[in-house]
Parts: structure tokens; C-alpha cells; sequence
């Protein structure tokens, strides 16, 4: 059986209130809310939805390159644990670039760190494409994954990768892609497409970090990986560090002690390190 | 049937859809078609779904409505069954709109509109028990034409 909450519903007597019923006067002890009618309470839920997302999509989804001090700002002056935190990571990275909030910012920040470097690093680049065909073949043969939208999320990923080859790209031209929310987004999804394959290639073995609330890597995937918007932990920087043997080393700052450092994929041959920093459910790209 | 060539725009919607068009009309299973795509907006489709042979809704016939938005395939589009099409069904609200997890929190980028249609269509063959769900008069009264995703479902079957 079905059965739906909507948040309006949650509070609904059992008597049903309906939208007529609101206007009448003897029903003094309901409370304001509840007296909008049904079509006014979906535009009041509709507009606080727009609001958030507006404030959210006020932030680049790459941003330039600041110095990493730029955080103290982030916090209150007396706010001592992140300050002192903050000053011990400039230590090591004088600059960030801060990435959109959108729960896609773990994706996000890896794959353009990735392609910055591969810039400067052109040779570099036909090491990682093997993993990335063998990602999509996998996906399409192995997993059943349609082959239509798989494509499609592989040919952008690529493409974009053999654009970084040519000459006359620079760093602009990646920015305006990784800013352009259709591209940006394509190439978030094959990323969580790769962490999907890594687990599923080694089930088994991830089943062992998984919330048991999820019974298979199937069900931990459709609802934690592969949607998107959904923010990402260690297992997917795990997944996607391993998949592509790319090193990721990530500063975590939140409320502990101090700063700990974690690093993924250590001693891969690819001269490229991806640098990130966690606060409390986001991601930026750090810069030494 | 609509024959749609749209300028090179990018990753918008619209690029996406028309792939989903072509691939649709190649590979969709025989029980679903297209009805006439309005050319001027490829961004609302009907899907006519016949009931399968054997089940509870053979010789029954249904629509389904997508609605897409420009940052589609990222965002899921809208979906829900016409009014006065609507099969009856315990998780099928009498207003068109549908509980199934992967049209809501469970919908993945990588999905395809045949695919969403399979898994409608599944949701239909398995049921045994041809009654609205509870609470359905209430629900869809309230909720005439306004959007599904708006909605906090609860999902008791997996499909």
C-alpha cells in the first residue's frame, strides 16, 4: 500500500482539513499554516525551494583562485578552533579555489583539479583514458547500464580530455566549462558513473563500509551515489581515487583536534595529485 | 511523428531529449508509443501505454505525461498519468500522480525515458489488486494537477 506524507499532511488531524474547511471560523485552534489553503501552502513550499536555490546558484560553480585566508571571513573572528585550523592549513596551501555547494562539489572539485593539471600535463592524459573506456564498457557489457545516456556522459568526459591536448587551450576555457551548468553537470555524472562501477566492481569488499540500512551495493549506488546532488564521503573519494589511480590527498577541518590529512591512491604513477579541503559536508581545491 | 533537428546548443535539455527521441522510437517495447510531439515543445510528452496480455489491465489503455526542464536529464522530469487515463492501481493516486521511488528520490541521470516507462509498466503487471490507494480521494483532491515531486512519498514496494 502506498501511502504518501506530504509536509502538510504530516499535521493534518484525522479529521481531514480541507481547503474549505480552513475558512471556517470555528476552527480558532488551528494554527496559520494550517489555514492556507492547499494551492497557497505549494506556493509558500514552492517559493522557500527558490529561494534556496537562488542564494545556492549565487556561487560560481568553479570559482577563481583566492588566497586560502579568504576562509577567516567564512567564520566568526573569535571562533578559535577553525581561525587556528585555517592558519594551519595556509601553512601548506596559500590559495583555494571554493566550488558550488550543491551537493555535487566532491565531483566537481576532483574533476576540474584533474583536468587543471592534465592541462600543464598533457602527456598525462592518455594514461587515465584506458580506465575511463573500461568504465564505460563495463557499465554498458558488465552492468547493464543503457548505452544511449552512458555515451553520452562518456563522449563529454572525453572530449573535454582531448580538448586539454590541443595547443591554444588554456586555463579559460576550462573554467567556461566546468561554469556551464550542462557540461559541468555531464561531466558529474560519469564521475558518479566511475565510483559506480568501482564498487560494483568490488562489491564485496565495499559491502563491508556500508550502512547496513542498504542490503545491496545496488541500493547503496541508486541512492547515494549515482543520483545527483547527493554529497559524497570517503568511499566515494575512494572509488573514484582507485578506479582511476589518481592520487587524492584531503584535508579534513572540521570540530576535532586539528587538521587531518587523508590520502587516497598514494603511490600512483600519474603526476597528478588532487589537494582538497573538507569542512563539514563540502569540498574546495586547495593549491600549495 | 515530429522530426526535430535542433541547432548545436550545448549540454541543454533539449540535446538530451532529442537523443531520448531517437532512441525511443528505435527501441521502445511495442505496448508504448509516442503521441504527437507538439514541435514547438519538445518538452512535454505523452506516452500511450497499453495494458499487457495476461495482467490485470490487458485491453486497458493509458497515458503517461513527461514534463522536462531545461537542466534535464540532471533534474527528473515530472511524471504522472493523465486525468481520466489513469490506471487503477494501490499506488496510483486518481489524479494521475504515481508512487515509485525512481521518479523521486531515486532517479539517476543515467535513466531513460523507455526505461521509466518499463518500470510503470512493471509496477502494473505485478499488481494483484485493482483498488485506489488509501487516502486517494482526499489526496488527489487536494492535489489536482499540481506537481508529484512536491510530494514526500513513502515507498512500500520496490519495483
Amino acid at each position: 500500500m502506498a501511502s504518501n506524507t506530504s509536509s502538510e499532511e504530516v499535521v493534518i488531524p484525522v479529521e481531514p482539513v480541507t481547503a474549505t474547511d480552513t475558512t471556517d471560523a470555528s476552527n480558532a485552534d488551528i494554527p496559520d499554516y494550517l489555514k492556507m489553503s492547499a494551492m497557497e501552502h505549494d506556493q509558500a513550499v514552492e517559493h522557500m525551494k527558490q529561494d534556496i536555490e537562488k542564494e545556492v546558484s549565487k556561487q560560481h560553480l568553479v570559482g577563481d583562485i583566492e588566497p586560502t585566508s579568504v576562509l577567516k571571513t567564512v567564520y566568526a573572528n573569535d571562533d578559535s578552533v577553525y581561525q587556528a585550523k585555517i592558519q594551519e592549513i595556509e601553512k601548506n596551501y596559500s590559495k583555494i579555489r571554493r566550488i558550488r555547494q550543491d551537493g555535487n562539489c566532491f565531483f566537481r572539485s576532483f574533476g576540474f583539479s584533474l583536468m587543471e593539471q592534465l592541462l600543464a600535463n598533457k602527456s598525462e592524459i592518455d594514461k587515465i583514458k584506458p580506465s575511463l573506456t573500461a568504465v564505460k564498457t563495463d557499465l554498458i557489457g558488465k552492468f547493464g547500464y543503457p548505452d544511449m545516456t552512458v555515451e553520452d556522459f562518456y563522449d563529454n568526459f572525453i572530449e573535454v580530455l582531448d580538448k586539454l591536448k590541443e595547443e591554444e587551450t588554456d586555463i579559460e576555457y576550462l573554467l567556461k566549462t566546468y561554469q556551464d551548468s550542462g557540461l559541468s553537470d555531464y561531466m558529474v555524472c560519469f564521475m558518479r558513473l566511475i565510483v559506480s562501477v568501482q564498487l560494483q566492481r568490488n562489491a564485496e569488499f565495499y559491502l563491508n563500509f556500508i550502512s547496513s540500512k542498504y542490503p545491496t551495493i545496488k541500493s547503496f549506488l541508486s541512492e547515494e551515489v549515482e543520483p545527483m546532488y547527493v554529497e559524497s564521503d570517503h568511499l566515494h573519494i575512494d572509488g573514484l581515487s582507485t578506479c582511476l589511480n589518481i592520487r587524492i590527498i584531503v584535508q579534513y577541518m572540521d570540530r576535532g583536534m586539528k587538521v587531518q590529512e587523508h590520502k587516497f591512491q598514494e603511490g600512483s604513477p600519474i603526476n597528478v595529485t588532487i589537494n582538497l579541503l573538507y569542512r563539514p559536508g563540502h569540498y574546495d581545491i586547495l593549491y600549495a | 511523428m515530429a522530426q526535430i533537428d535542433f541547432p548545436a546548443s550545448g549540454l541543454s535539455g533539449a540535446s538530451r531529449i532529442n537523443h531520448e527521441l531517437k532512441y525511443f522510437i528505435n527501441s521502445a517495447p511495442a505496448h508504448i508509443n509516442l503521441e504527437n510531439l507538439d514541435d514547438s515543445n519538445i518538452f512535454k510528452w505523452t506516452v500511450n501505454m497499453n495494458g499487457i496480455q495476461g495482467t490485470m489491465y490487458e485491453g486497458e489503455k493509458f497515458k503517461l505525461q513527461f514534463e522536462f526542464t531545461d537542466n534535464y536529464p540532471q533534474v527528473s522530469p515530472i511524471v504522472k498519468f493523465v486525468s481520466g487515463h489513469v490506471p487503477v492501481h494501490p499506488h496510483i493516486y486518481s489524479n494521475g500522480h504515481i508512487c515509485l521511488e525512481i521518479l523521486y528520490a531515486g532517479y539517476r541521470p543515467e535513466m531513460t525515458i523507455v526505461y521509466i516507462c518499463l518500470c510503470v509498466t512493471q509496477m502494473l503487471n505485478k499488481n494483484k489488486n485493482k483498488v485506489v490507494p488509501r487516502g486517494d480521494s482526499y489526496y488527489s483532491l487536494r492535489r489536482v494537477d499540481r506537481n508529484p515531486k512536491n510530494t514526500s512519498w513513502i515507498y512500500e514496494d520496490e519495483y
